[in-house]
């Protein structure tokens, strides 16, 4: 049985915090901003709104692709979703360059659906699929399907890269920058509210200047996380402020821990004040764990983020497995810099203080 | 038990406070009938449910903030000390507690009586509507409560109640605005139990809370 | 008379601010729908570059304020010592 103590631990942590939060720091940033996103499909623009009346052409935008330089094997189908999904391939493909591509596709006639998914594929790209990319306006139902098996050799690329999504495309990679502001925000009042409990019990001070250093440190991570997300909402949804249980979860935590701040300077005696704040803190605390852990829950499509359905950008997407290398070491990172700049920001405290205490020192002598 | 004699005898105390002034209850009173009535004459009839029930609970809101934030603003400062000197702390918020509860129901019933008077009574599943109300009705309460203390430890003013209470409560206005919208719409007890039972779980922590801290902050 | 001056000077800027509102009108393409395409460019790249410009800027501003506490902390304890 080997007994480790909780101080020896804690030392460990301090010694090699800061080293570990720029290693961190450092894999977050250059994978979330170097690794390439994977080839995929941005838009499919049909010639006709009807798949029927004649031979129609469609033009396909692709993101990252190698349409000309994997030429040779280049097909594209579109598939008639149903129970038995029929393949109708292009009788034609004309490569305008590497990310443009026009397919030529005979009459058909979609089984039930009115909605076609689109492939093309190559061996570069391996199997690019965009879900309903054209629609017919047809309403002959069951006629010709000119069904074909396309033979696929790889079904992905075979290079490292991030997973392509439509609608987020490259902006995805604010999972490593948006995202573990909250992370870091939420590690931040954690601790604060450790440290009022902390304060309470035995009053003392310093346990009450490491819970509002920690809260102000935590406050600035939040209004960051924030302003990126709200920025990061105006690209993928179209507005400033969507209606998100989270979004309005958080802001409202922000509303709560700027009141701790104006409460906490409405008072001069020191001992009262962090008595006082401590407990309006406990109180803030906990109401956001309700806030944002468990009424976003209990809504599951209201909200637009991930873990709460609902969002067809985000819907499918679980974490994938290179995001995921990455995405930990970046969280890891930033939480490490909130709290060296927490535990900055208390030890000038600290030394503000010892000033004080011994000014009230010289004056007693 | 002494913890439940003192609760006893200090609600009678808050009971005979109110007695004596009687001019606040009916100026609380007065407040929600005027604001329903300002309700009424900006919308003369509200059939859209959604709306309604917000409405209804924007005015409870501020009601509660204006009648509960005296609770522990009326108190002189001796007269506070006299009180922690022959009674246990949590003896003497279980009691502010109780009768802010009763208070908060009070105001409720009333409000939505002049409210269904004068604007309309769309809802669906009565019963259901008029429970979410009692529990909501209590869960302000006792969140108002707790602020009301730490406000009037610290300067005792209303901008500084608002500032505290709001955003500490809009996670209860919600639940209750989706339970009572809930219930407007006709729907019962199936699907209506995850808010009921959010509901009643942050009267449990809230009130917990408030039992276990407020020792800490009477102290002075 | 300069209190008229005032009130003008107040209305006039009243006048600007309600005309920026007018242009800020979501249906008109104006300087948002101008953002909101460049924010798109590079494949939605943009928004990661201004998301981290962000960050950091957030960052630099509190060590910059960090600063400058500590600097008036380090003049009262020379104080303290002289």
């Amino acid at each position: 049985m080997v007994i480790v103590s909780w101080k020896a631990l804690a030392n460990v942590f301090k010694r090699s915090y800061k080293f570990f939060c720029i290693v961190f720091l450092l894999i977050g940033f250059a994978g979330g901003i170097l690794v390439p996103l994977a080839p995929g499909i941005i838009s499919a623009d049909s010639s006709s709104l009807s798949t029927f009346s004649g031979p129609f052409t469609v033009k396909v935008f692709g993101y990252n692709t190698h349409f000309r330089s994997a030429k040779s094997s280049l097909q594209g189908w579109i598939t008639n979703e149903g129970k038995q999904p029929v393949n109708t391939c292009a009788t034609s493909v004309n490569v305008i360059d590497d990310t443009h591509l026009e397919l030529s596709f005979p009459p058909v006639a979609p089984l039930n659906d009115p909605l076609f998914g689109l492939t093309v594929y190559n061996d570069a790209d391996g199997r690019l699929y965009m879900n309903s990319a054209i629609a017919t306006t047809d309403t002959v139902r069951g006629g010709i399907v000119p069904a074909c098996n396309p033979v696929v050799k790889n079904e992905k690329q075979d290079h490292f890269a991030f997973p392509f999504r439509y609608i987020l495309y490259e902006s995805m990679r604010n999972l490593f920058f948006h995202v573990p502001m909250w992370f870091t925000m939420i590690a931040l009042l954690s601790w604060a509210v450790v440290n009022n409990l902390r304060f309470l019990r035995g009053f003392d001070m310093k346990y009450d200047r490491m819970a509002n250093n920690a809260i102000t440190t935590g406050i600035i991570f939040g209004l960051l996380g924030l302003i990126t997300g709200s920025l990061w909402a105006r690209v993928t949804w179209r507005a400033w402020w969507v209606d998100d249980v989270k979004l309005n979860g958080t802001a409202i935590t922000m509303l709560s821990y700027l009141a701790y701040l104006v409460l906490r300077n409405s008072m001069e005696d020191e001992q009262k004040r962090a008595r006082i704040s401590a407990i309006y803190s406990i109180f803030a605390y906990v109401m956001m764990i309700v806030l944002i852990g468990v009424l976003p829950r209990l809504q599951g499509t209201d909200s637009l983020h991930p873990g709460n359905g609902g969002n067809p950008a985000f819907s499918s997407y679980d974490l994938d497995n290179s995001l995921r290398v990455f995405f930990y070491p970046a969280v890891a990172g930033w939480v490490l810099l909130g709290v060296w700049i927490y535990s900055v920001r208390y030890r000038m405290s600290n030394l503000k203080e010892n000033l004080a205490a011994a000014e009230v020192k010289s004056r007693i002598a | 038990m002494n913890l439940g004699r003192q609760t006893a005898a200090l609600f009678k105390r808050e009971i005979l406070n109110e007695q004596r002034q009687k001019y606040a209850l009916y100026g609380m009173l007065l407040y929600v009938v005027s604001t329903v009535f300002v309700a009424k004459f900006s919308f003369r009839v509200i059939k859209d449910v959604p709306a309604w029930n917000a409405l209804f609970w924007i005015i409870l809101l501020f009601a509660a903030a204006t009648g509960i934030a005296r609770s522990f603003a009326q108190e002189t400062r001796g007269r506070m000390l006299y009180l922690y000197s022959i009674a246990d702390p949590r003896a003497v918020l279980l009691a502010k507690l109780l009768y802010n509860c009763l208070l908060m129901c009070f105001l409720g019933f009333t409000g939505l009586a002049f409210y269904t008077f004068l604007v309309g009574f769309p809802v669906g599943n009565t019963g259901f509507f008029l429970a979410a109300l009692f529990l909501g009705c209590i869960t302000l309460a006792s969140a108002f409560t707790m602020i009301s203390a730490i406000a009037s430890k610290a300067g005792n003013n209303f901008t500084l109640m608002a500032i505290l209470g709001f955003p500490v409560v809009l996670p209860v206005m919600l639940a209750a605005i989706r339970l009572s919208k809930h219930a407007a719409d006709g729907f019962g007890w199936s699907g209506g139990a995850a808010y009921f039972g959010v509901l009643l779980a942050m009267n449990i922590v809230v009130t917990g809370l408030a039992y276990l801290l407020f020792p800490y902050l009477w102290r002075d | 008379m300069k209190n008229a001056v005032q009130k003008k000077n107040i209305l006039s800027a009243f006048a600007v601010l309600l005309s920026l509102a007018a242009a800020a009108q979501p249906n008109k393409p104006g300087i948002d729908e101008e953002l909101f395409r460049s924010l798109h460019g590079n494949g939605s790249m943009n928004v990661v570059l201004t998301v981290i410009g962000i960050i950091l800027a957030g960052l630099f501003l509190t060590l910059f304020r960090m600063d400058r506490k500590l600097s008036k902390l380090e003049k009262e304890i020379k104080e303290k010592k002289s």
